[in-house]
C-alpha cells in the first residue's frame, strides 16, 4: 500500500484503496437457496433459470464496491432459450446414429468447434448483464482468440505433456480479462506467464512433498496404521493443493488486471482458502446439503475481503458505451440467450 | 408523503449523487439529487423485486437508476399504491415457518424422486426404446471387451451343451432379443457372467468350472437373460444420467465442493438401484427354474461358493460387487426353494 502510494505519487497522482466487501449473510441466503430448490423440484427444472438469476442478483447485491452494490440484470428467459439450444443439441447428438452412423463424428466435431464460440457468449452475456452504477460490463471476442485460448492452448499442453500447461493457463486468463471492459473503459492484462510457471512450479514440488510424505508415513505405521495415515496425510495435501493453485491464479489474475488507470488486487491467502474449502465440503457432508448456502455466502466474503481495487484519480468518469460501439464489444449476444459455460 | 434516501446513477457516467424520492399519496412523485428536482409518477418507477435486504433499484425514464438500502420504505410505497402482487418470492423467503417446510419438502421430494421417481421413469423410457436401438446403442461393448479377453479355452463340445441349455431359457423368454451365449477366458474377471442390452450373454471359463452341475449354470444363465428382458442396462444408463442431471439442477453448478458432496448419495442410490436390478433377475431365474423343474437351491449353492471364492481372489469386480449380499440372496433363494 504504502508502496502503491508513492509509486503513484511520484507520477504525480494520488492513489487510493477501495476494498470490496460481501454483505450478504448465510440466513438470507439460505431462504433464498431453498425456495429455489423447491421451486425447482415442483416445476421439474423449468424454474432453475429464474433460481439462477435471483442467485446471481444476490451475490452481484451483496457485493459492494465504494458505497455501491453490482447488479446482475439477466433475463431468465434468455438463459432458458440457451438451456434449451445446448439440450437440443445434445439432444441431436445422441440422435445421429439413428440416421447414419457416419453423422456422430461429424456432429461430434462441429459441437466441439462451437464450444469457443460457447464460451465467448457465455461470458458476454454474464458481462453485459452485470453493472455497478448502472453502468454495465462487456466482454467481446473474435472466434479465432478464444479457439487458441480454450482449445489450441491446452492443446498445446498436452502435447507437450504440460509444459505449455500454465501458460495456456495464462492464455485464458489474459483473454477473458484483455476482452473485458466496464462500459467504455478496457481492462487489460499485465501479467506474465512466468509469474503462472512459478504457481506451477511449487504445486509440482508441493506435490513431490506429499508423496514423499506420505510414503515414509506409510512404512512408518507399517500394515496396520500405514493405510489410515496415509489417507488422513491425502486429504488435507489433495485440498492444500488445490487451494494453493486457486488462491495463486486468482490472485495473480487479479493483480495483473487493469482497468483504465485503475488496478485490481486480490491477497487470499493460500492457506485459508485451503481451510474453508475443507471445512466447507466437511459441513456440507454432514449436514446433507443443508450448509451450501453457507458455505457458499463464507467463501465470497473471504474472497472478497481480500479483493480491493486502487483506483488513480475519480471513479466517477466512467462512462457507459453509446449506442454505436455496443457491437464491438458482442453485447449485442448478451442479450438474445445465455449458454452456461462453468469457467 | 413517504420519503426514500438513497443514491443516484445517471446511466451514463459512473457518477454517484445523494438522492432522495418523494413518493404522494396521489400517485406523483418528487426526484430531488443536489439541487436538480424532476417530476415523475408512481407509474414511471421501475422497481426491481425484493431480494433479502440487498439494495434495491428503481430504473427511472431515461435510463438513470436509484438504488437505497431502504427496503422497508420501499415496500411501504409500493403497498400503499397497491402493487405489491409480483414479490410473491420473497414473501416466500421471509417466512421461517415456510423456508422450513419447503426445506422437509425439498428433502422429502428429492428422495422419493431419486428412489421412486427416477426408476420408475427410466422403466417406463427404457421400454418405449424400440429393442433394435437399444441393442444398437450398446453394440461395441463386446468388442472393446474382447480386447482384454482372450478366446475361450472349453472344449467346442462342453460349448455346444451349454448352448444348447441357453437355447431352451430363450425359447421361454419374451420376443424380440437376439438372444446369444458366448464363452470367453474370465483373466482379470475370474468366474463371471454379464449380459449386454442385445440379449448377448458373456460367461466365463472360471464360472463354468467352478459349477459343479449344470443347473447351477442354467440358473446363472436365467439370471442373465432376466437382465436383458428387463432391460437392465438401458435401465441404468437412464437412471445414472438422470441423476446427475437432478443433481445438476438442483445444485446450480458443478463446483468442486458441490460435486465432491453429490457423490455419496449418488452412490447409495445408484446401490440400492442394482439391488432392485439382481433382485428382478433373480426372480426371473427362480420362475425358469421352477418352469424347469430345478431347485433354486442350486442357484444358492453357486452364490455361496462365488461368495468363497470371492473371500479368496480380489478379481471378481463387476459379478458382485455390485449385486446385494450375497447372504441375503441365497436367504431368498431358499425361502422360494421352501415355497415349492
Amino acid at each position: 500500500m504504502t508502496q502503491e502510494t508513492t509509486q503513484a505519487a511520484s507520477r504525480g497522482s494520488i492513489r487510493d484503496e477501495h476494498g470490496f466487501e460481501f454483505r450478504g449473510t448465510a440466513d438470507e441466503y439460505f431462504r433464498i437457496w431453498i425456495v429455489n430448490v423447491c421451486l425447482t423440484i415442483v416445476t421439474l427444472g423449468i424454474y432453475s433459470p429464474w433460481a439462477k438469476v435471483r442467485t446471481g442478483r444476490y451475490f452481484a447485491a451483496s457485493t459492494r464496491l465504494a458505497g455501491a452494490s453490482f447488479s446482475y440484470l439477466a433475463d431468465p428467459i434468455a438463459i432458458l432459450k440457451g438451456r434449451l439450444i445446448v439440450l437440443g443439441s445434445l439432444g441431436l447428438y445422441a440422435l445421429t446414429p439413428l440416421v447414419s452412423p457416419f453423422l456422430q463424428p461429424v456432429l461430434g466435431v462441429a459441437l466441439a468447434a462451437a464450444v469457443p464460440w460457447a464460451i465467448t457468449r457465455s461470458l458476454s452475456f454474464k458481462a453485459h448483464n452485470t453493472a455497478w452504477r448502472n453502468i454495465r460490463f462487456a466482454f467481446g471476442a473474435r472466434y479465432g482468440e478464444a479457439f487458441a485460448a480454450y482449445i489450441g492452448f491446452p492443446l498445446a499442453g498436452v502435447l507437450t505433456l504440460g509444459v505449455l500447461y500454465p501458460y495456456a493457463v495464462f492464455r485464458q486468463r489474459q483473454f477473458i480479462v484483455d476482452h473485458a471492459a466496464f462500459g467504455t473503459t478496457r481492462f487489460a492484462f499485465a501479467s506474465t506467464s512466468a509469474a503462472f510457471y512459478r504457481v506451477f512450479g511449487m504445486l509440482l514440488t508441493f506435490a513431490l512433498a506429499c508423496v514423499a510424505l506420505v510414503a515414509a508415513l506409510v512404512a512408518a505405521g507399517g500394515e496396520e496404521t500405514g493405510p489410515a495415515l496415509a489417507l488422513g496425510t491425502l486429504a488435507p495435501c489433495y485440498f492444500g493443493a488445490f487451494a494453493y493453485v486457486a488462491a495463486r491464479i486468482t490472485n495473480l489474475t487479479y493483480e495483473g488486471t487493469k482497468l483504465g488507470e485503475h488496478r485490481l488486487s486480490s491477497r487470499v491467502p493460500a492457506l485459508g482458502l485451503a481451510w474453508i474449502y475443507m471445512s466447507n465440503a466437511l459441513a456440507i457432508l454432514l449436514s446433507l446439503g443443508l450448509l451450501i448456502p453457507w458455505s457458499h455466502v463464507r467463501l465470497a466474503r473471504f474472497r472478497l475481503a481480500h479483493m480491493s481495487l486502487f483506483s488513480t484519480g475519480s471513479l466517477e468518469e466512467f462512462a457507459a458505451t453509446q449506442g454505436g460501439d455496443v457491437s464491438s464489444l458482442g453485447a449485442e449476444f448478451g442479450e438474445a440467450f445465455d449458454i452456461d459455460v462453468g469457467l | 408523503m413517504q420519503e426514500i434516501e438513497g443514491r443516484l446513477y445517471d446511466g451514463t457516467t459512473a457518477r454517484s449523487r445523494d438522492a432522495r424520492l418523494r413518493v404522494y399519496s396521489d400517485g406523483s412523485v418528487r426526484l430531488r439529487a443536489e439541487s436538480q428536482e424532476r417530476a415523475l409518477t408512481i407509474s414511471d418507477l421501475e422497481v426491481s423485486a425484493r431480494l433479502g435486504n440487498t439494495a434495491r433499484r428503481i430504473g427511472l425514464p431515461g435510463g438513470s437508476e436509484f438504488e437505497t438500502l431502504d427496503n422497508d420504505a420501499v415496500d411501504a410505497v409500493l403497498e400503499a399504491h397497491a402493487q405489491t402482487g409480483r414479490n410473491w418470492v420473497h414473501r416466500l423467503e421471509s417466512r421461517l415457518g415456510l423456508v422450513l417446510a419447503s426445506s422437509f419438502l425439498v428433502l422429502a421430494a428429492g428422495a422419493t424422486f431419486v428412489l421412486w421417481g427416477v426408476p420408475a421413469l427410466a422403466r417406463e423410457a427404457a421400454f418405449a426404446v424400440p429393442q433394435e436401438l437399444s441393442a444398437h446403442i450398446a453394440s461395441g461393448t463386446l468388442e472393446v471387451l474382447d480386447r482384454t479377453l482372450d478366446a475361450s479355452e472349453l472344449s467346442a463340445q462342453r460349448q455346444a451343451e451349454l448352448k444348447a441349455h441357453f437355447r431352451e431359457i430363450a425359447a421361454a423368454a419374451p420376443r424380440g432379443y437376439d438372444f446369444e451365449l458366448v464363452f470367453r477366458a474370465g483373466g482379470g474377471l475370474g468366474a463371471n457372467a454379464f449380459a449386454l442390452p442385445s440379449g448377448s450373454v458373456l460367461m466365463t471359463d472360471e464360472l463354468v468350472g467352478l459349477a459343479e452341475r449344470d443347473e447351477e449354470i442354467v440358473a446363472v444363465l436365467a439370471h442373465e437373460v432376466g437382465h436383458v428382458v428387463h432391460r437392465h442396462g438401458l435401465r441404468h444408463a437412464i437412471q445414472s444420467s438422470m441423476l446427475a442431471m437432478a443433481i445438476l439442477l438442483v445444485t446450480g453448478d458443478l463446483s468442486s465442493t458441490s460435486s465432491f458432496v453429490a457423490a455419496l448419495p449418488t452412490a447409495l442410490a445408484e446401490s440400492k438401484f442394482s439391488r432392485e436390478f439382481e433382485g428382478e433377475a433373480d426372480d426371473h431365474a427362480v420362475a425358469y427354474l421352477r418352469e424347469s423343474g430345478i431347485s433354486p437351491m442350486h442357484f444358492a449353492a453357486l452364490l455361496q461358493r462365488l461368495a468363497e471364492e470371492r473371500g479368496e481372489a480380489e478379481g471378481i469386480v463387476t459379478f458382485l460387487s455390485t449385486h446385494p449380499s450375497t447372504d441375503e440372496r441365497i436367504e431368498r433363494l431358499e425361502e422360494q426353494a421352501r415355497l415349492r
